[in-house]
C-alpha cells in the first residue's frame, strides 16, 4: 500500500489512506463475488488489517467515480456493527472533497448497522 | 493506437479463444459457431434438461413494429415464440426474419440481443439463421446499439445516423464500474454533467448490477437462464437532447424476488399485483431481509431522476407488471397482459435547454 504513515509517538500512529490512487476509482458493489473492488474487499482486505495495525486512519474518498449504497454499507457500515460506533468515532476520519454531503451518508450507515444486534 | 505488434497479438488471441470454444462445445457434442458471441462467458445453468429438435424448418417472423410502448404485447410475443422454437421446439432449423421490421425502439433492441444471446447458448444441434431488416434505418439502429459486433454477422453499409449516439450494449454478469463510467463519458461528451449527478447515476448503475447478481436470479432454478446476466446500453438523441439508459436482466423479475420476504402469507403475495410491488419497490425500497441497510437499490434509482435539474422518467417493467415514475407529472402503473421475462430499467433524463422535441416513450 502506497498511502502515507503519521507516527505520532505519544498518540498512536495514523495512517492516510487515499481510495483512488490505493484501492480504485471505481468502487464496485457490495460483495467479492459480485465483481472486483467491492465493499466487503475494501474492508477485509484494507480496513480491517489497518483497524488492527493503526491507531487511527484518514481516509481520504476524493475523486471516485461514485460510492454505491451497497458499497458504502458492506464497507464502513458493517465495519460499525463490528466495531461499534464509538470506537470508529475515535479511529476513522474521511474527507471527500468533491462531495463533502458523501461523509454524513458514510456515519449514518456505520450508525445503522451499529445499533443492528449481531 | 494499437500498434501493428499489438493487432497481430489481438488476433491470435482471437484464434486461440475460437479454438479452445470448438474443442469445448465438441465435449458437449455441440458445434461449433464462429457467430456466437465471443469475449464475455455467460454462465449457462446445468439444471436446465435440453429438449433435442426432432427436424424441420421454422421461420420466425419479426412484428413490423418492435417497441415495449405501443406494440409492447406484440413484442413479447414475439420474444416468447423466439425463445420457445429455439430452445424447446421441435424444429431444427430456426430463421428469424427480421425483413418487414419498421420501426425498432432501442429498449426492445436490448431485448431482443438478450434473447438471442440467451438462445445461442442454449439453442443445442439447432441452426439459427437470420434475414436482415429491408429498412436501412433499422439496420442503423441494430448497427448502432452493438447487434451486429455483438453476434459477428457483417453488417450491411448504411448511413450513418445522425439523431441518435448510442453507447453499444454491454453484456456482463459482474458489477464492473469502469464499464458504467464508460456509459457515463458517453452521453458527458453530448451534455456535461454536474459531479453530483454523475455520482449518483453512476451509484444507480452499480446498483443495478449488484442486484442482478444478487437477487434476480434464483440458484435453483432449472430454466434455461444465463445466470447472473445482465444487459446494459443507452443512446443520447439529438433532437429531444435526452439521454436514455437501458438495463436488462432475464431473471426471476422484481417482483418475485420481493415476494420472497419474510412474514407475509400467502394470501398477501398474491394479493400484491407486480405493479404495486413494484410501485414500492422503487418508491420506497423493499428488502428481502428485515433491514434498512438492504433494499435501497431501486430507490437510488429514482434518485437519480430526482436529483438532476430538468425533466426525466424512470420505467421498470419486470414481468406482469410496469411502473413509471415521472419527475414533472404524474406517476403511472399498470398491469401487463403479456410478462416480459426478466427485468427493464429505463432511465430518461433530459436536461434543461430551449426547442426540443418532446420526450416519449421507448
Amino acid at each position: 500500500m502506497a498511502n502515507e504513515i503519521d507516527d505520532q509517538d505519544e498518540r498512536g500512529s495514523t495512517l492516510k489512506y487515499v481510495v483512488v490512487r490505493d484501492f480504485s476509482r471505481y468502487p464496485g458493489g457490495r460483495l467479492k463475488k459480485h465483481g472486483p473492488f467491492s465493499g466487503e474487499e475494501f474492508r477485509v482486505d484494507v480496513l480491517e488489517p489497518a483497524l488492527a495495525e493503526f491507531d487511527s486512519i484518514q481516509i481520504d474518498l476524493t475523486g471516485a467515480a461514485g460510492y454505491p449504497a451497497s458499497f458504502l454499507d458492506e464497507s464502513f457500515g458493517e465495519l460499525g456493527h463490528i466495531y461499534g460506533i464509538d470506537e470508529l468515532r475515535r479511529r476513522l476520519t474521511f474527507t471527500c472533497e468533491d462531495d463533502p454531503f458523501l461523509i454524513p451518508i458514510i456515519w449514518e450507515k456505520i450508525e445503522l448497522a451499529s445499533q443492528e444486534t449481531k | 493506437m494499437p500498434t501493428k505488434r499489438q493487432k497481430e497479438l489481438r488476433q491470435r488471441e482471437i484464434l486461440l479463444q475460437q479454438k479452445r470454444e470448438k474443442h469445448r462445445l465438441a465435449r458437449q457434442g455441440r458445434h461449433y459457431d464462429p457467430n456466437r458471441p465471443l469475449g464475455h462467458k455467460p454462465k449457462i445453468n446445468r439444471n436446465f434438461r435440453a429438449v433435442e429438435p426432432i427436424g424441420g424448418r421454422i421461420v420466425l417472423e419479426a412484428p413490423p413494429k418492435m417497441n415495449l410502448s405501443e406494440n409492447l404485447a406484440e413484442t413479447l410475443e414475439y420474444f416468447e415464440k423466439l425463445r420457445h422454437e429455439c430452445i424447446s421446439g421441435k424444429c431444427r432449423t430456426i430463421v428469424t426474419d427480421f425483413k418487414s421490421l419498421t420501426e425498432l425502439s432501442p429498449a426492445a433492441a436490448v431485448v431482443l440481443i438478450s434473447e438471442l444471446h440467451r438462445v445461442y447458448e442454449y439453442c443445442g444441434n439447432r441452426e439459427m439463421k437470420g434475414t436482415y431488416p429491408n429498412d436501412p434505418n433499422i439496420i442503423a439502429i441494430l448497427r448502432d446499439i452493438g447487434f451486429f459486433k455483438f453476434f459477428r454477422i457483417p453488417c450491411p453499409k448504411v448511413d450513418k445516423n445522425t439523431i441518435r449516439s448510442y453507447f453499444k450494449i454491454v453484456p456482463g454478469n459482474v458489477s464492473r464500474g469502469k464499464i458504467a463510467d464508460q456509459l457515463i463519458k458517453t452521453f458527458e461528451r453530448e451534455q456535461p454533467f454536474e459531479l453530483a449527478a454523475r455520482r449518483r447515476l453512476y451509484d444507480a448503475l452499480i446498483e443495478c448490477m449488484d442486484n442482478v447478481h444478487a437477487h434476480a436470479y434464483s440458484k435453483n432454478s432449472d430454466f434455461p437462464e444465463l445466470l447472473g446476466e445482465w444487459w446494459m446500453a443507452g443512446y443520447y438523441d439529438h433532437e429531444s437532447c435526452e439521454m436514455t439508459f437501458l438495463f436488462f436482466d432475464q431473471g426471476v423479475g422484481i417482483p418475485t424476488t420481493i415476494r420472497q420476504r419474510r412474514h407475509q402469507s400467502l394470501s398477501q403475495r398474491l394479493a400484491w399485483p407486480d405493479h404495486l410491488a413494484i410501485e414500492e419497490a422503487v418508491m420506497v425500497g423493499v428488502s428481502r431481509r428485515d433491514s434498512e441497510r438492504h433494499g435501497n437499490g431501486l430507490p437510488s434509482l429514482k434518485e437519480v431522476i430526482d436529483q438532476l435539474d430538468g425533466e426525466g422518467y424512470l420505467r421498470v417493467i419486470s414481468v406482469n407488471g410496469e411502473f413509471q415514475y415521472n419527475k414533472q407529472k404524474d406517476s403511472v402503473a399498470k398491469e401487463l397482459d403479456i410478462p416480459l421475462n426478466g427485468s427493464l430499467v429505463v432511465w430518461s433524463i433530459r436536461l434543461p435547454g430551449e426547442d426540443m422535441a418532446p420526450t416519449k416513450l421507448h
